[in-house]
């Protein structure tokens, strides 16, 4: 015989057990308890009904377009972040060995040594300017705080 | 519910996402329950695509460095959620937030769904709706979205038992107010 105590602890039960939620000795209780228990048998019942109910529920399909847009921008963001990691490797690497060959080899630069520098140093202002512009739009970044 | 009676909280591994490890598969696979997601929680149809766009670039940024132990979709859910809360908070300033009515498509018609059930369909919803956020959250991680205890537990930052109970709670108030119509 269930006492009313017991009757009210396996009523709350009933939406784990509907989940599979509970140990096996849990579930083996209420599963004996619905067996005698019209109540609960009912309850479980109609917990099951709205349970298919709400999983059967249609909504809003997302807008196609921007979802094909999303894919697109996340499949070229491996490449470019990867694009954007060589040009700054290639670059500070460049620099590192005209500083080497400056300090061992002191001479006036040729030509193509001055128009190599040149498009090195557009390079690194370009780059400093992008960093420069996403500093500045860093505080009006709406989700920067957001993160997990 | 006795703590107990529970299962205890274990890693949950996803279907096949953490498996394959394609971004390509996870997005194709997850973006329209993530999308719904995003539109449960801030009821706006192009808020809820901004959210779940910024979500999904956020995981591909940190795909290749994602702790293997932690379920891909818990995670996106949980990105989704913070900018969800971030949001409604900045909205909260302009006005009350609300889930919107409209967000239940109508289903096309057909000898398999008749009005009576699309009625239902409306009741439900209208019931589902004047949950308490953090009720509704859960029942519809659960019933909808199909996520179990542990990874409900992982989006929300909550223990298993409150899972648990939040949705007895939950599944109580919608039961009492559709039970004349089942």
């Amino acid at each position: 015989m269930t006492t009313p105590s017991q009757h009210e602890e396996i009523r709350q039960m009933l939406s784990a057990y509907l989940d599979g939620e509970l140990t096996q000795a849990g579930a083996q209780r209420v599963r004996i308890h619905l067996e005698d228990c019209e109540e609960c048998r009912r309850t479980y019942e109609e917990l099951a009904r709205l349970q298919e109910m709400t999983r059967e529920l249609a909504f809003a399909e997302p807008p196609e377009a921007r979802m094909k847009e999303l894919e697109k921008s996340l499949s070229v963001q491996a490449p470019r972040r990867l694009g954007w990691l060589f040009v700054m490797a290639g670059i500070v690497a460049w620099l590192i060995y005209g500083a080497i060959l400056y300090i061992r080899h002191w001479r006036p630069p040729t030509v193509e040594e001055m128009i190599g520098s040149a498009i090195v140093i557009g390079f690194v202002l370009l780059l400093a300017s992008v960093v420069v512009e996403r500093l500045r739009q860093l505080p009006h970044d709406r989700y920067r705080r957001v993160d997990k | 519910m006795t703590a107990a009676a529970m299962r205890p909280l274990i890693p949950v591994e996803d279907s096949a996402a953490s498996d394959a490890g394609s971004f390509a598969e996870f997005f194709e696979r997850g973006r329209r329950k993530a999308y719904c997601f995003a539109l449960h929680l801030v009821g706006e149809r192009e808020e809820a695509m901004d959210i779940t766009q910024e979500a999904y670039l956020r995981l591909h940024a940190r795909w290749a460095r994602r702790d293997p132990g932690r379920e891909p979709t818990a995670w996106l859910y949980s990105v989704i959620r913070n900018l969800a809360i971030d949001h409604l908070r900045r909205r909260a300033r302009r006005r009350e937030a609300e889930v919107d009515q409209t967000l239940l498509r109508s289903p096309a018609m057909g000898p398999e769904r008749t009005a009576e059930q699309s009625q239902m369909a409306e009741r439900l919803w209208a019931a589902i709706r004047s949950l308490p956020a953090e009720q509704r959250e859960i029942l519809l991680l659960r019933d909808w979205h199909g996520m179990d205890y542990g990874q409900i537990a992982e989006v929300l930052g909550l223990s298993l038992g409150t899972v648990s109970s939040r949705l007895h709670h939950a599944r109580d108030k919608v039961r009492e107010q559709m039970r004349r119509y089942l």
